[in-house]
């Protein structure tokens, strides 16, 4: 089953290593990206930085879409990754679906200049990427670890 | 819940606790900080610490994370520690110790939560640089 879908461009780090990962007991990992696929030394420091006993899956987008319909009906908890709204924007095109969306890190780069907590910064694609995916139904909340409190970012940026 | 006293040289365990907590959240109860100056005599060191202990103690457990094994931290919690029935005190904090300590106070047993917090300490010290890039 899916635990939680989570947009944070840090991917693996300490916040779903200590935080989310005790939290919902997930036994799997499962980030996906193109880039971080493509790139052995990135994928060695994600497995390194994933808790014992916990699995790290690394995919393309195109086998999310094959991967994630079995991890639904899975009993093992699998906690998705993904580095930003586009690849969530991918996944909702090859027909997933994504019950709601934890936003968890869009750090800061140049014209990122709406910013939403302390480690929410979006741009006018990132608006109009959350807009289009709320109008698809999903649920969406801006939250760095599992004892904040969340926010309410489809009303920030309205 | 396993309650948490952090006592330091100087404002490094108040530093630590705002890092930890950014990684895994705000401990809104059973956390307190005893930041140890130079400024202070060895009288004043021990009401701040004996003054932290007051109300920590717990059926679940206490556990202290102080820095140095031999400093200052240890010597004046010990006396302490002993007439505390269900404690410990564990030496060396870094980070990982305190994420762990925070993750798992609540879901872990004393026994469980103190060997935890002392193995996650240890493994989080290594060489990364020779661990993942032997191949480059």
């Amino acid at each position: 089953m899916m635990v939680l879908y989570r947009v944070d461009d840090r991917l693996v780090h300490g916040q779903v290593a200590e935080g989310w990962v005790p939290h919902l007991k997930a036994d799997e990992l499962a980030v996906v990206s193109d880039e971080i696929a493509a790139d052995p030394l990135r994928s060695d420091i994600m497995r390194f930085a994933t808790p014992e006993g916990v699995d790290l899956k690394i995919m393309t987008v195109e086998q999310a879409s094959q991967y994630l319909p079995q991890a639904e009906t899975s009993a093992r908890k699998v906690l998705l990754l993904l580095p930003g709204l586009a690849e969530a924007v991918a996944l909702l095109g090859k027909g997933l679906k994504i019950p709601s969306l934890n936003i968890g890190g869009m750090h800061y780069s140049a014209g990122k200049n709406l910013s939403i907590g302390k480690a929410i910064f979006l741009n006018d694609a990132d608006c109009s990427a959350l807009k289009a995916l709320a109008a698809a139904g999903i649920k969406i909340e801006g939250r760095g670890v599992p004892s904040d409190t969340p926010l309410d970012l489809i009303g920030a940026i309205a | 819940m396993i309650n948490i006293i952090v006592i330091t040289h100087g404002e490094f365990g108040a530093y630590l606790i705002e890092a930890a907590e950014g990684i895994v959240g705000v401990q809104r109860e059973g956390l307190k900080n005893v930041s140890i100056s130079t400024r202070m005599t060895l009288e004043l060191i021990k009401e701040a610490v004996a003054s932290a202990i007051n109300g920590m103690d717990s059926a679940d457990g206490l556990v202290f994370l102080i820095d140095m094994p031999g400093g200052t931290p240890m010597n004046v919690v010990l006396p302490l520690a002993r007439d505390i029935e269900k404690c410990a005190v564990i030496c060396g904090v870094n980070i990982n110790m305190m994420t762990s300590a925070f993750a798992y106070r609540q879901s872990l047993d004393f026994d469980r939560l103190t060997a935890k917090i002392m193995e996650d300490g240890r493994k989080a010290i290594c060489e990364v640089r020779s661990l993942l890039m032997k191949k480059q």
